[in-house]
């Protein structure tokens, strides 16, 4: 306390001091920097982002630099309430937890859930009533074990809904991205899922808005109650209140979104004057439900629906606020959650496991049943089930706002987490084996640094085939003179140019034991007799595994598509190294995506 | 007295929270309303934000209902259970001892022991904060503050290119360096002989110790551009990328890139001894040593490590991340040495932005979110707390501005002169270079919280600033005798805008056109329409890809005039390519206006290149979305 008055009062007029800054600055750096790099580290191994950015919290928290390095820990992120820069720190957490909220609000489209009718409605409803069921039943019977938090203590009901909730729902934007890397999110079964997931959201948000409001006022150090935002209105006042915000915001709210969209965008500069307004009207919603007694995020969240439903808000707004909040905010905001909780002394392994068990079985079950009703196939409700069991994020900011609002113990917190994880590990997985599907692959899956051949020395075909040869040595151990010989004797049946100065000469070899493609350069270009005439200027050699034949057509139209644009071709023959290729790879897969959105809402195909 | 337990409670309280989170939107609400208002009038966005600023605070809301103002932006904790202030504790709860701290006087050397309450009374010993505790809302918003104007900062250096400034030479060099050092004699000379007078004329805060550095600040603040308000008003007037337009970018940037270092070095020199860690025989050369690497190795290694990101991490997420985490490392370095945050995030985004592998999307993304969500709500902040009422004194005012506007007009003159330019282009780029902007407010706002400079001179500096970047744009028009490029969406009209045109035939349709005229212009349809098909009988209007031009001179019109109308099903105004005109604009000029015609022309063959916009403006529903689908289109993004 002694310091933290100091480092207040130092600052004079203003509240923030130097060293508050620095602390400030540092600590928010440092977090978003360790948790956007195990974020991608998870990525890598196919994992979802929030595990590495959760583990970034878990790294820098109490866990382990506060028991390694408890003065760097103090240091970064005063653990002491009251300090200028906790406060900071706090007040940036709050806002990105809103932000966060309000995009994954901006992707529910209830048009879209609308339309689904009844199959949608018998896996949601299906996919919520039992795990409820399940999670209401375990809440009652072993209360204690799984730990309610000491507000709830007086009352169960709070504790016992949310249990329910908290087995019941589910992750939208994880299973909009496995979805999309297995290919099947414009299937009518992925529609199905990304549906029934929206309404099931929608209705675990609602639901939890209505276990913070049955909550009991929250009880100050002395014993007072605080005043708490909605503690003046009471609980049904704050019911009420909140059911009459959510009728006004998603009727004639979403209709004045829906109006005064276009206007903003013809009279406000563009794109910003759309940023801008979303965000104010974001903010509004948060403060109006964090006045109501409820939490700001589930403000931010209406907000985000609201907004997100006109077809007047651009891909591609959607798109800056969604890279900005996701990449910048959200980061910041997961790595938050392990700051506060020491992962070794809270993690209880029968509440780990009860909840596990719940929330799989529940929620598996349940949408099963659900899709089996609505009439799919075993082998698609068994997928569909898995698929609505990924927690994901949406899981563990629940779990976080419940702990902090004092209604459950901190082991309960970890084991939800643990929970929302793993379901979200194990959905992509489960479901590519029940369907039978194949992840889709892009060009860079296949490449490394040694992958590429900048300007090898060689202006004819054979030379430049020895060359790449050579380096396929390296990187499959099969003989230089066993691939040249393939590729030769196909390259010598026809010649394998494609137009636009490609060329993709091409073996099957049966020793390989997994498809690997080298990919050379020629700034001054090699002619492989292309029908267009052009010389051939980047080289793709694929080589495949002779049981494989599905996969040579693979790369192929990989290689055509990915050197569809003229912009990648450009690019890829100005570059100077393997690694600024394999980024203008990366950026051209990456920006097909948006320019396919952007049509689509514009109506054009 | 309250004791302090309140701030140890714990999590922030709901209120707190609704208070933190309303305060947010109103003020980015309120900035960018009046930031839209000002642009339509031509005028530079900071300065309708900063209005927002001055109205929601403490001259216009703190004055007339000072009541919401202490609600929305409250500036002492109170007790949330019975209202009272919260103070800071005067002893040690432990030890019963006062709290004391050690201020050391810069210019003596002398060290005095306060006790802490006896902080907060001025030196007439009167009270300033009362020992109050500083509401946690207040904390929280100044934390957004400082992430803001890092944030601010960051894309200012991402929009510094180096290499364009080492291409342009000597011209750039002479333009720039005289361009600083005339207004920098200039202001540091008055603003010492001012300061040392008794009478303190100029708003030298006397405590802040010696008048030296507070007069090389001034001396700085006099030679400071504002690049991203030059860069705008170059585009308006379509000299971007001429030679002159280069020669004011990078003498700009030139001129940023030496007044942002002079002003770490001042800010170094006012550090009191002893109270931060670090001496000034440190800071100095820390800041050297921190700039020399950024320029030189921390370029080129940025530019080895962004291809490194865009490869191995998702795009555009790792580029993202990895942008913001160096400039908040380097913001955070630079406070730590002792100057300002903003410095690190400065040179972070010229070493970030000079590489070519960074992405005009990345860019892009990074810029809007800044300025239309963090700048905003600065540049309102940044007024919210100076009551521009009470502290405006108009000698001050006058003395800044006068300074400001001379010296770098007539230091740019001759360094443009020398450089070889012809009298008319010299004067322009003295205009162009003496607006301020928001480097200007963002400069002034950092030496009032280091306490350098009182608030009236603040507000002089702030007055001076929005003064300049208005009257630049239209003094260099006139120097150049330029106009400017009018745009269509700036020649639309709901007023004359038909949504479904009823014609079918073009004289139909040209009729209909010109009923809606008439109502505009006070001129008779019958003549309108007459002038207009006349023309059309000569030649058919329709220019392709569903575009048609009907148009006419018109005898005593008194101005252009343009009206749309749209006909999905199309009418035939005979094109080349055949195609149905799907949207007909006609064009009225006046008979004497030759030049206004082409302009007309070419402003529609623009808004309409594109076949997308094309479509969207077709099947737009009214006025406002047919706007909107060209305003979509016309935005620089694509």
């Amino acid at each position: 306390m002694n310091q933290s008055l100091h480092l207040i009062l130092a600052a004079g007029d203003s509240a923030l001091d130097e060293s508050a800054i620095t602390k400030l600055l540092l600590a928010i750096a440092v977090l978003l920097g360790l948790a956007r790099v195990l974020g991608e580290l998870c990525r890598k191994f196919h994992q979802p982002a929030v595990l590495g950015e959760i583990l970034a919290g878990i790294i820098l928290g109490p866990t382990l630099l506060g028991t390694l390095f408890p003065d760097v820990y103090a240091y970064l992120f005063p653990a002491e309430a009251g300090t200028a820069a906790w406060i900071a720190e706090e007040g940036f957490i709050t806002l990105s937890a809103a932000l966060l909220l309000f995009v994954v609000g901006l992707e529910v489209d209830l048009s879209a859930v609308v339309r689904q009718g009844k199959a949608m409605v018998l896996v949601s409803a299906m996919g919520i009533l039992i795990p409820f069921a399940l999670g209401y039943g375990a809440a009652t019977f072993f209360t204690d074990l799984l730990g309610v938090g000491e507000r709830a203590s007086g009352n169960l009901l709070p504790f016992q809904i949310f249990c329910g909730l908290a087995m019941s729902i589910t992750a939208l934007p994880v299973i909009a991205k496995i979805l999309i890397d297995l290919n099947l999110s414009k299937s009518d079964m992925g529609v199905l899922v990304i549906s029934s997931a929206m309404c099931n959201d929608l209705i675990g948000w609602i639901g939890f808005a209505v276990v913070l409001a049955l909550l009991p006022p929250m009880l100050s150090a002395d014993g007072g109650t605080t005043a708490s935002g909605g503690a003046h209105l009471g609980v049904y006042g704050t019911i009420g209140a909140t059911l009459a915000f959510l009728a006004f915001m998603l009727t004639i709210g979403r209709l004045f979104m829906h109006k005064a969209l276009p206007y903003v965008q013809a009279r406000w500069s563009w794109p910003g004057g759309v940023i801008s307004f979303a965000f104010v009207i974001a903010m509004a919603c948060a403060a109006l439900t964090e006045f109501l007694g409820i939490h700001s995020i589930f403000g931010a969240f209406i907000a985000g629906v609201a907004i997100g439903d006109s077809h007047h808000l651009r891909e591609r707004t959607r798109d800056t606020i969604h890279q900005f909040v996701m990449n910048i905010f959200a980061p910041v905001f997961f790595a938050s959650i392990g700051l506060t909780i020491d992962f070794r002394t809270a993690f209880q392994i029968e509440t780990v496991v009860i909840v596990c068990t719940i929330a799989l079985v529940g929620k598996v079950s349940g949408c099963y049943l659900g899709a089996k009703f609505a009439g799919l196939s075993p082998r698609e409700s068994w997928a569909v089930g898995f698929g609505m069991a990924a927690q994901g994020a949406v899981g563990i900011i629940l779990g976080q706002l419940a702990y902090q609002a004092g209604l459950i113990s901190q082991e309960l917190m970890v084991a939800i987490v643990i929970m929302a994880l793993g379901t979200s590990i194990l959905a992509g997985p489960a479901m590519q084996r029940i369907l039978q599907v194949k992840s889709q692959r892009k060009l860079q899956d296949f490449l490394t640094d040694r992958h590429i051949m900048l300007d090898p020395e060689a202006s004819d075909i054979e030379t430049l085939l020895h060359a790449m040869s050579e380096r396929a040595v390296e990187l499959t151990e099969i003989e230089e003179a066993a691939i040249f010989k393939e590729v030769w004797a196909r390259e010598s049946v026809m010649h394998t140019a494609l137009p636009n100065g490609l060329a993709v000469p091409h073996a099957r070899l049966k020793d390989l034991s997994k498809p690997t493609v080298i990919i050379a350069r020629s700034s001054t270009g090699v002619d492989f007799d292309a029908p267009d005439g052009q010389l051939a200027k980047l080289i793709f050699l694929l080589l495949t595994p002779t049981d494989q034949p599905q996969t040579q057509l693979e790369l192929l139209s990989l290689v055509a598509k990915t050197y569809d644009d003229a912009d990648t071709r450009a690019r890829c023959l100005q570059v100077g190294s393997a690694t600024e290729f394999r980024a203008v790879l990366n950026l051209a897969t990456s920006a097909d995506h948006v320019i396919e959105h952007d049509n689509e809402t514009l109506g054009i195909h | 007295m309250v004791s302090m337990h309140m701030l140890a409670a714990g999590i922030l309280t709901p209120y707190e929270i609704t208070i933190f989170l309303l305060s947010l939107a109103v003020l980015l609400g309120i900035a960018r309303l009046f930031g839209e208002i000002a642009k339509r009038y031509g005028q530079p966005t900071v300065l309708g934000e900063i209005l927002a600023g001055v109205v929601l605070g403490a001259t216009v809301l703190g004055n007339l209902a000072p009541g919401a103002y202490d609600q929305l932006f409250p500036q002492y904790l109170n007790d949330h259970q019975s209202g009272e202030p919260v103070f800071y504790d005067k002893t040690d709860p432990e030890t019963g001892e006062a709290y004391t701290r050690t201020i050391t006087d810069p210019s003596t050397g002398e060290q005095t022991v306060v006790t802490i309450p006896d902080r907060n009374y001025d030196a007439e010993g009167k009270l300033t904060s009362e020992g109050r505790v500083p509401s946690l809302v207040k904390v929280g918003l100044e934390a957004f503050f400082v992430l803001a104007v890092c944030l601010l900062l960051l894309v200012a250096g991402l929009e510094v290119d180096l290499s364009i400034v080492t291409k342009q030479g000597k011209a750039a060099v002479l333009v720039s360096v005289l361009g600083m050092v005339f207004p920098f004699v200039v202001g540091a000379g008055v603003a010492y002989l001012l300061a040392v007078n008794a009478d303190n004329l100029i708003g030298y805060n006397t405590e802040s110790g010696s008048p030296i550095p507070f007069a090389l600040f001034l001396g700085i603040a006099m030679s400071i551009t504002a690049l991203p308000v030059i860069a705008k008003i170059l585009m308006d007037l379509n000299m971007f990328k001429s030679d002159m337009g280069m020669l004011i970018m990078s003498s700009a940037m030139v001129n940023d890139l030496l007044g942002w270092i002079g002003f770490a070095l001042v800010i170094a020199m006012i550090l009191p001894e002893g109270e931060s860690a670090l001496s000034l025989q440190f800071v100095i050369p820390a800041t050297l040593v921190f700039v020399g690497f950024m320029l030189t190795g921390g370029r080129w290694l940025a530019d080895k490590i962004i291809p490194w990101v865009q490869a191995h991490s998702s795009w555009p997420g790792g580029i993202l991340g990895f942008v913001f985490v160096l400039a908040l490392l380097c913001a955070a370095l630079t406070e730590w040495i002792g100057i300002h945050a903003i410095f690190g995030a400065f040179l972070a985004g010229i070493a970030i932005g000079d590489s070519k592998h960074l992405v005009a999307r990345t860019r892009e993304t990074i810029e809007q979110i800044v300025t239309y969500i963090f700048a905003p709500i600065f540049f309102a902040g940044v007024a919210l707390r100076v009551d521009f009422w009470a502290d405006f004194d108009i000698v001050i005012v006058l003395i800044v501005l006068v300074i400001a506007i001379i010296g770098k007009v007539i230091g740019c003159y001759v360094g443009a002169k020398l450089a070889g330019m012809n009298k008319r282009e010299s004067w322009a780029i003295g205009f162009g270079m003496s607006a301020r902007g928001a480097m200007e407010i963002i400069l002034g706002q950092i030496a009032l919280s280091f306490g350098l400079i009182e608030k009236d001179l603040f507000v002089a500096i702030v007055i001076m600033a929005i003064v300049t970047s208005v009257i630049a744009g239209p003094l260099m028009q006139k120097a150049l005798d330029r106009r400017q490029q009018k745009k269509f969406s700036d020649l639309l009209s709901s007023k004359a805008f038909i949504p479904r045109l009823k014609a079918v035939t073009r004289r139909d349709a040209i009729n209909e056109l010109a009923k809606v005229a008439a109502k505009a212009s006070d001129f008779d349809a019958e003549s309108i329409s007459s002038a207009v098909w006349e023309r059309e009988q000569t030649m058919s209007t329709g220019i392709g890809n569903g575009i048609a031009v009907p148009h006419g001179r018109i005898a005593g019109l008194s101005k252009s005039h343009l009206i749309v109308g749209v006909s999905p099903p199309g009418i035939d105004f005979d094109a080349a390519d055949g195609v149905a005109a799907e949207i007909v604009c006609m064009l009225l000029t006046p008979i004497d206006d030759q030049l206004s015609q082409i302009e007309m022309l070419r402003a529609v063959a623009e808004a309409f290149s594109d076949p997308l916009i094309r479509r969207s403006a077709v099947e737009a529903d009214g006025y406002t979305e047919f706007r909107a689908a060209i305003a979509v289109g016309s935005a620089p993004a694509h």
